[in-house]
C-alpha cells in the first residue's frame, strides 16, 4: 500500500514538473536581433581601434549614428534600474502624504535628484488640494452665516 | 633490523602523505579567486529598432565589494558601485550619485561568479527563495524557486537551467506567472579554474502603454584577467570630494 501510495504520488509530481517546466522556456532568440548586434559589433570594433567618444564619432560620422539608428541622449546610470524609494513607497505619494516632510525624507534618503522632484511634485499637488479645500470652507461658511 | 626498516618505511610514507596534504591544501586556496578584470561591451536593441552600445573596462574587488566601471563609449566616464551608492565621476568629478537596491552589489554577475555562486544564481543561500521543484531533462536540470520571506506577494517564482554544473540560463516570473525577464549564459570559458560565460544574452518583457515590449541586450567579455594585482588605483578606486 505504501509502495503504490509512494509510486502514485512521484508520478504526479513528475507529470506535474514535465508540464510545468520546459528548456525551451529558457531560449533566447536573438534571430530578429542578429543583424542590429552584427551592426553593432561593426561599430564596436570602428570606436575601439579609432579611440572614439559619441560625441567625437557625431563630429566624424554623423551619417552612422542616423544609419544604426544609434541612440544619442542617453546616460549609462539609466542602464541599471538602480534607485529605489524609502520603504519602496512612491516618492510622489511621499510628498503627497507627508508634505515638506515627505520631500525631505526622499531627499535625504535617496539623495537622488529625479526622485526628489517626484516627491516636490506629490507636495506641491498636496498644497494645491488643501488651499482648494480651505477656501472651499471659508466660502461654505460665509455663504452659511450671510 | 627488519622492524627499523619497517617503521622507517612506515614513517616515510606518513611524510609523504602529509607533503601531498600540504600541496593540495595549497592548491586549493590557489584557486580562490578574489578579483577579476574584464573588456566589456553592452550592445542593446529594442523593438522599434533603436540601439544602444556602452564599451569599456570593468575591475570587481569581491572583498571590498566594489565594483568599477571604466567607460569608453558613449562618453568617457567612470561609474562606482559601492555599498548602497553608484557614483558617475567625469574628470575626476563626481557628477551624478544615486542610491542602489539593497544587495545590488552581491547579486552582481561578477560576485556570484567570484563566489562560486553562479551556478544557483545565489539562490541556494538567499533568505527570499527556496527550491521548490527540479527535474532532470537529458543532462539538463531544470530548478524552481519560489519567493519567500515576505516577497511573495511582491514578485514571483525564479526558474534556473544547468548543464554540467555550469548555470546555461534563468527566468524571472512576476507574482502573476507573467515572464518579465531571462537570462542566457553562453560561451563559457576556462581561466584557472574558473568558468566564465563570456557572452550574456539578457531579455525584458517591460509593460508598457502600447502593451509588454521586448528589450533584448547583449554582453561581451575579452581580456579576462582573474586575481589582477596590479591596476589598485582602478580596483580601489577613490571617490572624489567636489
Amino acid at each position: 500500500m505504501k509502495k503504490l501510495f509512494l509510486t502514485v504520488i512521484t508520478l504526479l509530481v513528475a507529470f506535474n514538473l514535465a508540464t510545468a517546466l520546459s528548456v525551451e522556456d529558457f531560449k533566447i532568440s536573438t534571430t530578429d536581433y542578429e543583424q542590429a548586434f552584427e551592426e553593432l559589433s561593426t561599430l564596436e570594433d570602428y570606436v575601439v581601434q579609432n579611440n572614439l567618444t559619441l560625441t567625437d564619432l557625431s563630429v566624424k560620422n554623423l551619417s552612422l549614428i542616423t544609419q544604426l539608428q544609434l541612440k544619442t541622449n542617453y546616460s549609462v546610470m539609466n542602464m541599471f534600474d538602480l534607485v529605489e524609494p524609502p520603504l519602496g513607497i512612491p516618492s510622489f505619494v511621499w510628498g503627497l502624504c507627508c508634505g515638506v516632510s515627505g520631500l525631505a525624507v526622499v531627499y535625504f534618503v535617496t539623495d537622488d535628484s529625479e526622485q526628489t522632484k517626484k516627491a516636490l511634485n506629490g507636495c506641491l499637488v498636496s498644497t494645491g488640494i488643501s488651499v482648494v479645500l480651505t477656501v472651499l470652507y471659508y466660502v461654505w461658511i460665509i455663504n452659511a452665516f450671510y | 633490523m627488519r622492524f627499523i626498516k619497517l617503521m622507517t618505511h612506515k614513517v616515510l610514507k606518513v611524510i609523504i602523505i602529509f607533503i601531498v596534504l600540504c600541496l593540495s591544501n595549497f592548491s586549493l586556496k590557489s584557486q580562490q579567486h578574489f578579483r577579476i578584470s574584464s573588456d566589456f561591451s553592452i550592445k542593446e536593441v529594442d523593438e522599434s529598432g533603436v540601439k544602444k552600445l556602452t564599451i569599456g573596462r570593468l575591475y570587481y574587488d569581491l572583498n571590498n565589494t566594489k565594483l568599477v566601471l571604466n567607460i569608453t563609449f558613449p562618453e568617457q566616464e567612470i561609474l562606482i558601485f559601492e555599498d548602497s551608492s553608484i557614483f558617475r565621476i567625469v574628470d575626476n568629478k563626481v557628477v551624478e550619485r544615486n542610491t542602489l537596491m539593497e544587495g545590488f552589489i552581491t547579486n552582481t554577475f561578477y560576485h556570484l561568479l567570484l563566489s562560486n555562486q553562479l551556478s544557483d544564481y545565489g539562490l541556494k543561500d538567499s533568505k527570499f527563495y527556496h527550491k521548490t521543484d527540479m527535474e532532470m531533462v537529458s543532462n539538463q536540470i531544470i530548478s524552481e524557486w519560489q519567493p519567500s520571506g515576505g516577497l511573495e506577494n511582491i514578485t514571483g517564482k525564479i526558474m534556473t537551467l544547468n548543464e554540467n554544473k555550469l548555470l546555461r540560463a534563468i527566468n524571472f516570473y512576476d507574482k502573476e506567472g507573467r515572464l518579465i525577464y531571462k537570462q542566457n549564459f553562453n560561451s563559457y570559458e576556462y581561466f584557472s579554474s574558473l568558468q566564465f560565460p563570456s557572452e550574456v544574452i539578457q531579455q525584458y518583457f517591460p509593460k508598457t502603454k502600447d502593451g509588454i515590449t521586448e528589450l533584448t541586450k547583449k554582453y561581451s567579455y575579452k581580456n579576462i584577467i582573474l586575481n589582477e594585482v596590479s591596476n589598485e588605483n582602478f580596483y580601489n578606486y577613490r571617490i572624489p570630494i567636489n
